[in-house]
């Protein structure tokens, strides 16, 4: 299965909380198709209009928040920092939050 | 506390060190958390640290060496932590550090050695580093030496866009007196003897 930093925050979500298992035509079954088109979806910014359908906003992140940048999606550690997955390195890593960060909290959790 | 390297964290020469930082973001000397107080927890490890129980966020963290000084200057240390971002300078312009406990904690371990994608690692890699878990190490189980380097209240303290800046000070436990880290004024006594014998509390004379 391929993995992008949506399907790695997507996964990691799934398992606690309650997320749409579909939204927009887009499936969870379709996983590897969206990480072909993975600059399609982030260039129309569905990545955000997606966890902005069953999210709220938040301005201080708390652990397992919705961290979102312009071209990634990660999920908060802590007030200070979150993680997000790296294609290049194959693995996740850690970033500091700034004011580019949108930060969304999942509405059933 | 010893600060002697026992021979656990020593085998093959083979170390690490890592320090643990905590600031109690309240107003209680006796070291417990108030209600609406929290600990920051802060490591100078380039990746997240945790002990079993607190979780340490990496930061670009420093601090001085102690200096100790006869002439009633009290044994401080400077901490400075760089490049902070959006949340934490609101965290420090909204809270007040002053007076508030701090800690700093050397831990010196050695890495267990460790296999990733078939390379074997003889002194470890410590962290797992995987799809789904921000990398982490995991110190409670490893052979390790800890001791407190250095713990007081936080004395002045100072924060820009860039850096923050604080000076951790002593609590004087050992001399049973108040301690109003901010009117302290040295020119009262002549010597510490002085400050230890006289009924003179501080910026005050003894009315009781």
């Amino acid at each position: 299965m391929m993995n992008n930093c949506f399907t790695a925050t997507y996964n990691y979500l799934n398992l606690r909380y309650t997320l749409p298992q579909q939204w927009n035509g887009w499936s969870v079954k379709d996983m590897d198709t969206f990480v072909k088109d993975e600059k399609k979806f982030l260039g129309r910014k569905d990545h955000i209009a997606f966890f902005r359908s069953f999210c709220e906003k938040v301005k201080t992140a708390k652990k397992d928040d919705i961290v979102l940048t312009r071209k990634s999606v990660g999920v908060a550690i802590n007030r200070f920092t979150y993680w997000v997955y790296n294609e290049d390195l194959d693995r996740v890593v850690h970033k500091k939050l700034n004011n580019d960060c949108l930060i969304m909290r999942v509405n059933n959790g | 506390m010893s600060k002697t390297i026992t021979n656990n964290s020593r085998s093959d020469d083979q170390l690490a060190i890592v320090h643990l930082f905590e600031f109690q973001m309240d107003k209680d000397l006796d070291g417990v958390v108030g209600e609406s107080g929290e600990i920051l927890y802060f490591t100078d490890h380039d990746i997240f640290v945790t002990d079993g129980t607190n979780e340490y966020t990496p930061l670009a963290i420093s601090f001085d060496k102690l200096s100790e000084d006869f002439s009633m200057s009290s044994d401080s240390i400077n901490v400075t932590i760089d490049n902070v971002n959006g949340a934490l300078s609101t965290e420090a312009i909204a809270s007040e550090w002053r007076n508030n406990p701090a800690k700093i904690t050397r831990v010196v371990y050695t890495p267990p050695s460790q296999t990733l994608d078939g390379d074997n690692y003889d002194y470890g890699l410590v962290h797992y580093e995987a799809a789904t878990t921000y990398p982490r190490l995991d110190i409670s189980s490893v052979t390790k030496d800890t001791y407190t380097l250095f713990e007081g209240v936080i004395d002045t303290f100072s924060a820009t866009s860039q850096a923050l800046t604080g000076t951790i000070t002593t609590k004087f436990t050992y001399w049973n007196r108040p301690f109003p880290t901010r009117t302290y004024n040295q020119n009262e006594f002549t010597s510490i003897v002085d400050a230890i014998v006289d009924v003179v509390y501080w910026g005050r004379q003894e009315t009781v």
